[in-house]
């Protein structure tokens, strides 16, 4: 069983904030990726990136938390963007067809320059 | 282990907790990967099972880690490769007619793991399990592997 919690890396600048979930993000972790989403969005940033470098898998849990996501940014003005998606990630995204959908970047580099 | 078998079962019953699913996505993972998958198609067929466990938990077990879920697991290798799974639950029986797949049009979170369900096996079909609960039965094999993104879905097939 399962029971290592996901961890949140959270880097906020003035305009910039990067979130970097460390992890599988299933049904067992998507509540605290949403909870840490929430307050971020919140707090207005211009742009929010969600690094996902390393995070190996993603259910549908985790992408409706993106989703909501980026739905709170548009309401809000916020740029909502993803970067450095794994194969695992990138696999969900495509077969859900958000790839047209959300802003995605190769890595963070790219995604602070758009 | 070095005798290879053309056909392999096995059977696994554990708690409706979210917190077995990794466990049970590594099992999946490698049963498939030794059958003759593509690490690709191994890790959405893991997938598969993760969604269909956690439409269980969610809608038939209704957030209760106090149900029982039964997965069994059949792979074989010849003459292509070929995995068959059952995944039992003893929760809440729905309406087989309401297990669809949502228009993925409409942006909206949540609803999406009946479509990637139905888009990644060859074959999926849920019925009531007799007075209790539900059995889904899929079926994958190699010959249609790595599912494209193009590939039209039947909104309410």
């Amino acid at each position: 069983m399962d029971s290592i919690p996901l961890q949140l890396d959270i880097v906020t600048t003035e305009d910039i904030s990067t979130v970097t979930p460390i992890g599988d993000i299933d049904m067992s972790k998507s509540t605290v990726f949403r909870s840490a989403l929430r307050p971020i969005i919140e707090a207005n940033p211009k742009t929010i990136i969600i690094d996902l470098s390393h995070v190996p898998y993603m259910d549908s849990s985790g992408i409706a938390t993106l989703i909501e996501g980026l739905q709170l940014s548009k309401q809000a003005n916020i740029s909502f963007v993803l970067c450095s998606l794994s194969d695992g990630v990138k696999s969900i995204v495509e077969l859900a067809r958000l790839d047209k959908i959300f802003s995605i970047f190769d890595s963070k580099e790219h995604a602070l320059e758009h | 282990m070095s005798t290879q078998l053309s056909s392999t079962t096995f059977e696994i019953t554990f708690a409706s907790t979210p917190s077995w699913f990794s466990t049970i996505r590594q099992l999946v993972s490698s049963a498939t990967v030794r059958c003759g998958f593509t690490d690709r198609d191994s890790g959405q067929i893991a997938m598969v099972i993760d969604e269909a466990l956690s439409n269980i938990c969610r809608h038939g077990y209704q957030g209760s880690s106090e149900g029982v879920i039964v997965l069994k697991c059949n792979t074989s290798t010849t003459p292509i490769p070929t995995v068959h799974f059952e995944l039992i639950d003893e929760a809440k029986q729905v309406d087989t007619d309401l297990i669809c797949s949502r228009d993925l049009e409409q942006i909206r979170p949540g609803g999406i793991g009946v479509h990637l369900i139905k888009t990644i096996m060859d074959e999926a079909s849920w019925t009531k399990n007799g007075e209790l609960g539900m059995k889904l039965c899929m079926m994958k094999s190699s010959l249609h592997s790595s599912t494209p993104i193009t590939e039209s879905i039947t909104p309410h097939g």
